[in-house]
């Protein structure tokens, strides 16, 4: 009697589950930007752009040079747009992507010349440009779980339940990567005599 | 904890506005790209394609045609000099055992009589001439003793092959043998011997000059000229 109980609840679970994986999938906007791509709607790889590229650029911004970024968010959306025949999930668009500009900018330091990046004044911009890029680099230079989480929520604007949606993390994770990361650029930005 | 870092609720912390508002600056601000090809073609689901196809649509016709034409060439090149070898085979032996050169003689498998053998060992005496000089010429040394029964002797096969032998009274060494042709003579199939060489390289200078003419052709045609037949077409068969 427990056994069946139990067998039958466990059931009634797994299919909570799949009705509520095959609702998102079916439901998520992503999802029908994705189908509308795949059928040759060239607006809904505008939309998805607009959705995404903020990810794209966050998830760049917090491992190459800012300069670098504007052109490497395209080439993304280029790679990204090319293998969409390969996505098989089409609700998890935002981790797929987020994925290839984590490989694009691997791919990206693994390619680069030996080159310096301008330090000086000219190269940063004058103002609060200059500041925002050397608050961005010190963002840059806290460990890797912290850095994007951080770009994504200070820069990027979003709140932490669309990091942990886009990017496919658990909220949870997101949350202890704010916060502690938020905690160390505290210190650094204080230690470099930054007053915020 | 704060729920303004996480969620932006509640009451803003003075450090994460001012922070917010500082890389805000840096937030992403641009269009679209521009696509170099066509939406749907691209973006559709991967099908699982058979290799056969995926290879179809990667060998051009062009290319293809280019490579039949030089395959053609080859196989046509290939099947006039196995024709041209096949009539020189015909000619040379005239239908029976009957070899142009010497050496071909020489060859023969040891099915012959005891008395044909005898030129055999003759004409393997060039062989024992090549031999190291030194012992060659040594012809105090004491020769070879004769063997007793059934003993095995392990010599140096080289020496004993150096002795020079005596010239036999009607015999011939393979040094004084003369294709029959030198001599005037008439082979063993009964062609004449002048007559089938020279039959057998004109046959072949034909057959090469067909050839040579049939690449020209193919090449001329690969490469989109007409190609100009210098050839007559004069054989040398009568």
């Amino acid at each position: 009697m427990y056994e069946v109980e139990t067998s039958s609840l466990i059931f009634a679970q797994e299919e909570r589950e799949v009705r509520e994986v095959a609702s998102s999938e079916a439901e998520s906007p992503e999802s029908a930007l994705v189908a509308a791509v795949r059928a040759g709607d060239c607006d809904a790889f505008a939309r998805l752009y607009e959705s995404f590229a903020p990810l794209v650029h966050g998830v760049l911004l917090a491992r190459v040079p800012y300069d670098e970024v504007s052109d490497l968010v395209q080439d993304v959306f280029l790679v990204a747009f090319r293998k969409l025949g390969s996505l098989r999930d089409a609700s998890r668009f935002g981790p797929w992507v987020a994925m290839i500009a984590r490989n694009r900018a691997t791919d990206f330091h693994r390619r680069k010349r030996e080159t310096e990046e301008l330090r000086d004044e000219v190269a940063r911009g004058a103002g609060h440009v200059a500041e925002a890029r050397e608050a961005l680099e010190i963002i840059r230079s806290l460990p890797e779980a912290y850095r994007e989480t951080l770009v994504l929520r200070l820069v990027e604007g979003m709140t932490g339940p669309e990091i942990a949606e886009r990017t496919g993390l658990q909220p949870a994770s997101v949350r202890v990567n704010l916060h502690r990361g938020m905690k160390l650029l505290r210190e650094r930005l204080g230690a470099k005599g930054r007053k915020l | 904890m704060s729920d303004y870092l996480w969620d932006k609720s509640g009451e803003p912390e003075a450090d994460v506005e001012r922070l917010e508002e500082l890389l805000g600056r840096l937030r992403h601000a641009g269009a679209a790209p521009e696509l170099p090809f066509e939406v749907g073609a691209q973006a559709a689901p991967i099908e699982l394609e058979s290799r056969a196809s995926t290879s179809a649509r990667n060998f051009s016709p062009t290319l293809f045609s280019r490579t039949a034409r030089l395959a053609a060439a080859a196989a046509l090149l290939l099947a006039m000099l196995a024709g041209a070898f096949v009539m020189l085979r015909t000619f040379k032996t005239g239908g029976g055992r009957a070899s142009v050169n010497n050496e071909t003689q020489v060859a023969q498998p040891h099915t012959r009589a005891p008395e044909e053998a005898k030129p055999r060992e003759e004409v393997r005496a060039p062989e024992v001439v090549s031999s190291p000089p030194k012992e060659s010429a040594t012809p105090e040394k004491p020769q070879r003793e004769p063997l007793r029964g059934n003993e095995l002797v392990v010599s140096k096969p080289p020496v004993i092959k150096s002795q020079r032998r005596e010239p036999v009274a009607g015999r011939t060494t393979a040094r004084e043998v003369k294709p029959a042709s030198a001599q005037g003579g008439v082979f063993e199939g009964g062609a004449p011997d002048v007559d089938s060489r020279v039959r057998a390289k004109e046959q072949l200078v034909y057959a090469l000059r067909l050839t040579s003419e049939a690449l020209k052709e193919v090449r001329g045609r690969a490469k989109g000229v007409a190609a100009t037949n210098a050839f007559d077409g004069r054989g040398p068969l009568r």
